[in-house]
């Protein structure tokens, strides 16, 4: 099930601290490239990961990469050390990471990231400037491909 | 006509003045549908990301009804 908007919507009323990156931040910039996955920088202290944990424990979160899909438990011992989280839940995949390549740490990002007022509350998106030069590092065809279309929403000023 | 229109042109100015392309114009050509691009900005972000969702829903809705046409 994809329901990107209700996850989204989870980590904001959570207050959990993160900059929303990838593809579905294109998509809140214009983009008409479809994404399966929310990709969020998180820092990546214990208190926002457990805070982030508890918010998705009603979704029943699983570490996607492993094989068993073990299900997301972590104490604050665990939190230490972490770099990345890559999460399946009822509602989508969430991958939430420790830094964004040609960026840099979770304090670069949100540097480089602005404030984003909607229905659902407040959260924060990189900007589009930083998401082209995330998206040129990780040089992949779809990355291309948002690039192109960043580019252009860029230039209507949008 | 002033003396200075037919002056003869400088030799390191170029004929002819190519126009650069425009982003949006390079994303045209490399085939993309620039009106949802349109549509998209004419709506607030969160709108952008509900409408996300819901394409993706009706592609998963499509994907489940081949199946069954399949089976």
């Amino acid at each position: 099930m994809h329901e990107l908007t209700r996850l989204m919507r989870t980590l904001i009323e959570a207050e959990v601290e993160f900059v929303l990156v990838g593809g579905l931040a294109a998509v809140t910039h214009g983009s008409s490239l479809h994404t399966s996955d929310i990709d969020v920088c998180c820092r990546f202290t214990p208190e926002n990961l457990l805070r982030l944990q508890e918010a998705l424990r009603p979704l029943n979160p699983r570490h996607r990469m492993t094989p068993a899909k073990l299900p997301l438990e972590l104490d604050e011992q665990g939190c230490r050390g972490l770099r990345n989280l890559y999460l399946v839940t009822e509602l989508g995949v969430i991958d939430c990471l420790g830094e964004v390549a040609g960026l840099g740490d979770f304090d670069k990002v949100l540097a480089d990231s602005m404030m984003v007022e909607t229905a659902a509350g407040r959260f924060r998106v990189l900007t589009i400037d930083a998401l082209i030069r995330a998206k040129e590092a990780m040089n992949r065809p779809h990355d291309r491909e948002t690039v192109s279309l960043l580019r252009a929403i860029k230039e209507r000023g949008a | 006509m002033s003396e200075s229109s037919y002056a003869k042109k400088p030799d390191d100015e170029p004929d002819l003045v190519l126009r650069e392309e425009s982003a949006w114009e390079a994303a045209r050509a490399q085939g993309f549908d620039m009106s949802l691009i349109e549509r998209n900005l004419a709506m607030t972000p969160w709108e952008r990301l509900l409408a996300h969702d819901e394409a993706i829903r009706f592609a998963e809705e499509l994907r489940g009804a081949r199946r069954i046409t399949d089976a």
